[in-house]
């Protein structure tokens, strides 16, 4: 069928901006909002927060916006040339003449999406900075007397760990630091109440959590201010975010995870009841090792009983023998003095016999005294006519003095 | 028996009391002591096992808010129950 031709010049013609109007009612009505794939270009993110950008594949290309509302939500911006698909509407933009696309969300394609790109991004940072190193998570204190909470305050999280910590250390202190978990400016608030217990620290240990929710929700636990507050806490910190099966930048930088937030504060505190038991049966321990060591040191005692007797009767026959030896060595030491002192006592004898009057007496000489016995030193002590008596060696003689010749002089006696 | 625990004026703290029933364990595990000595150990021990199960048997939880003040410090304050 050929086209139309136009008629002559109409009479009346559509202004632009009505045609574009119609245009734009006719998308808005007819074409309902969809995904698109395309290749990134062109990423924009102005000082209002929206974003601009545009999807292209190799013979088209599509301007789209993303309004700040929406885009906050996203991880991270996305690199140009990212294989990427969005979600929005397609509309013209009357001012420009040009179709446009409001997106209201995006996820990149590849290796698990933006979110996991986002993900490894931020953890290749902090391992590099040794943040996720196994040197750095620290023994958990094994009865804190304080623990530290940070969590949103209303819900069921809180209420979940505070039972468990009731039932199991009813005599720990918790304090609360509360914060948003989710959504726009959520990580500064975490990473905020974290620092709380910087500035004032009264808690041993800390559990950061939150309930299960999707990727977006728990996304403040995957950012940079987060991780940055839990590494820089001065007490271990334990992480519950959400399920099990979630696992999140906080996680990493833990320094221990908690699979769930009720197993957080179980890890956190000891169980009462396991204390209780223990306590009863330490007096029990305690005699125990007090009588095992006296058990020992009787056994002990007895074992050495034998080689002490030992001992001692070396000692004993050791100490004969040196009595044994004392007493010969006296009795030689006695003999021989006696010995000499009899050889000097015979010297003495011949000495003195030497020097004995009767000696002199058995050699010729006598000894003159008076009839009284008084010694007669000289002639000149005698008198005529006195009666002496002259000793001899072996006798005395009574005579009497006939005369007194004083010049008569000494000659030597014949010595016999 | 254990005798009776010492009266004391500080506020008693179950991880001091388990802390020190540990090294009170470990030394007379370990055999070194005098038998005086060993004593005077069992009877402090029996007086931290008294003091741990009063704390705990009279253990009430106790719930503290950190909260900044508007000129910027920190306080804590019990956590109100209906919160």
């Amino acid at each position: 069928m050929p086209e139309p031709r136009p008629a002559a010049a109409p009479r009346k013609a559509f202004a632009v901006s009505a045609v574009l109007g119609r245009i734009r009612e006719v998308l808005d009505e007819r074409v309902p909002p969809l995904w698109v794939r395309g290749e990134l270009g062109s990423w924009k993110r102005a000082t209002s927060g929206h974003c601009y950008f545009t999807l292209k594949d190799q013979a088209a290309q599509l301007r789209c916006v993303m309004w700040r509302s929406d885009a906050r939500r996203l991880p991270t911006a996305p690199r140009e040339g990212t294989e990427v698909v969005v979600f929005g509407r397609i509309s013209a933009y009357p001012a420009r003449g040009e179709l446009q696309m409001t997106v209201q969300a995006l996820e990149a394609t590849s290796a698990g999406g933006l979110w996991q790109l986002a993900f490894e991004a931020l953890k290749a940072k902090l391992l590099a900075e040794g943040l996720l190193s196994p040197a750095r998570k620290r023994p958990l204190p094994p009865h804190p007397a304080c623990i530290g909470i940070v969590t949103s305050r209303g819900g069921a999280v809180l209420h979940d760990m505070l039972r468990v910590i009731q039932r199991r250390a009813p005599w720990t202190r918790v304090v609360v630091s509360a914060c948003r978990v989710q959504g726009d400016g959520a990580a500064d608030e975490i990473a905020q109440a974290l620092d709380r217990f910087s500035r004032q620290p009264c808690a041993d240990l800390l559990i950061v959590a939150r309930g299960g929710g999707s990727v977006e929700d728990l996304w403040a636990f995957n950012e940079e201010a987060v991780a940055r507050a839990i590494a820089a806490s001065p007490v271990p910190v334990i992480s519950a975010i959400g399920h099990e099966t979630d696992f999140t930048i906080a996680d990493l930088v833990a320094d221990l995870r908690a699979p769930t937030p009720s197993a957080a504060a179980e890890l956190a505190v000891p169980d009462g009841d396991e204390i209780r038991t223990a306590l009863d049966a330490l007096p029990g321990r305690m005699e125990r090792s007090i009588r095992q060591h006296l058990v020992r040191a009787a056994q002990q005692v007895e074992d050495a009983a034998p080689a002490m007797e030992r001992a001692v009767r070396r000692s004993v026959e050791r100490a004969d023998r040196d009595v044994e030896h004392a007493h010969e060595r006296m009795t030689q030491l006695i003999r021989g003095r006696a010995n000499l002192l009899r050889q000097r006592m015979l010297g003495l004898g011949g000495h003195l016999e030497a020097l004995s009057p009767l000696a002199a007496l058995r050699r010729g000489f006598a000894l003159v005294s008076d009839d009284e016995g008084r010694l007669l030193r000289g002639a000149a002590e005698a008198r005529a006519g006195q009666p002496i008596r002259l000793q001899l060696a072996d006798g005395r003689l009574h005579a009497t003095v006939d005369a007194i010749d004083m010049h008569s002089t000494l000659e030597e006696p014949d010595v016999p | 028996m254990c005798p009776e625990p010492d009266t004391t004026e500080e506020p008693p703290r179950l991880a001091a009391s388990l802390a020190r029933l540990d090294q009170i364990v470990r030394r007379l595990d370990s055999g070194d002591l005098e038998l005086e000595d060993q004593m005077a150990l069992y009877v402090e021990g029996c007086g931290h096992v008294v003091t741990a199960r009063r704390i705990i048997q009279d253990a009430v939880l106790r719930i503290d808010e950190m909260v900044e003040t508007v000129q910027g410090t920190l306080e804590t304050r019990p956590l109100a129950p209906e919160e």
